[in-house]
């Protein structure tokens, strides 16, 4: 393998559903992490979005712009902080993680494709939306 | 010699973090093992896939527990 270089990463940037949606309108580029059977079933509706699921993201990282804002979403927002790290340890400075990820998106009632009550449904929590 | 563990504490990187006290053990080599649990600091090494192993801060592997052959030549 490469030689490793060890980086002690920035905190990422974390934004809620509804922060999210502004930063969308805004201009931003949505990237999904899920994999494809589950974006298949729910995905991300109403904006500019990229589906890079997490098990390809280390061969497909670079699809991702510099020269944008990026929010990086998954099912509740786990996945999607791993990716976030990753962008950042390559350098990317312009990345956000979606908290409480398609589960609270679809909660606030913001746009979906496919079958809303594939997204799941949260007890109880809250943004500031 | 310090080797560490990269994964966020499942079973698999228990399994890795064992295999490689045995085969230490079986070789009579000493090994100090570092579990890296947080994400933060794993995606600080680029590894995306755990559990990951880290050795004269290398990572060697990454994705599986290692096969024992892998451990052994890590060691040598």
């Amino acid at each position: 393998m490469n030689e490793t270089v060890k980086k002690d990463l920035a905190e990422a940037r974390e934004v809620c559903p509804t922060t999210s949606q502004r930063l969308l309108k805004e201009g931003a580029l949505l990237v999904d992490v899920r994999e494809v059977s589950e974006v298949a079933q729910v995905g991300y509706g109403g904006c500019d979005v990229v589906n890079i699921p997490l098990s390809q993201f280390e061969d497909r990282w670079q699809e991702v712009p510099r020269d944008r804002d990026v929010i990086l979403a998954c099912a509740v927002g786990q996945r999607s902080l791993k990716a976030t790290y990753f962008l950042i340890y390559q350098g990317y400075t312009r990345v956000a993680n979606m908290q409480y990820g398609m589960q609270r998106w679809a909660a606030r009632g913001f746009a979906v494709t496919g079958d809303v009550a594939a997204a799941g449904s949260e007890v109880g929590g809250s943004c500031c939306g | 010699m310090e080797i560490k563990v990269l994964g966020p504490g499942c079973a698999k990187c228990k399994a890795t973090a064992d295999l490689i006290n045995r085969v230490a053990a079986e070789t009579g080599k000493s090994v100090q093992i570092e579990k890296i649990e947080a994400m933060r600091q794993i995606v600080g090494f680029g590894v995306m896939t755990t559990p990951a192993v880290v050795v004269g801060g290398k990572v060697v592997h990454k994705g599986s527990v290692p096969t024992h052959d892998q451990v052994l030549s890590w060691l040598n």
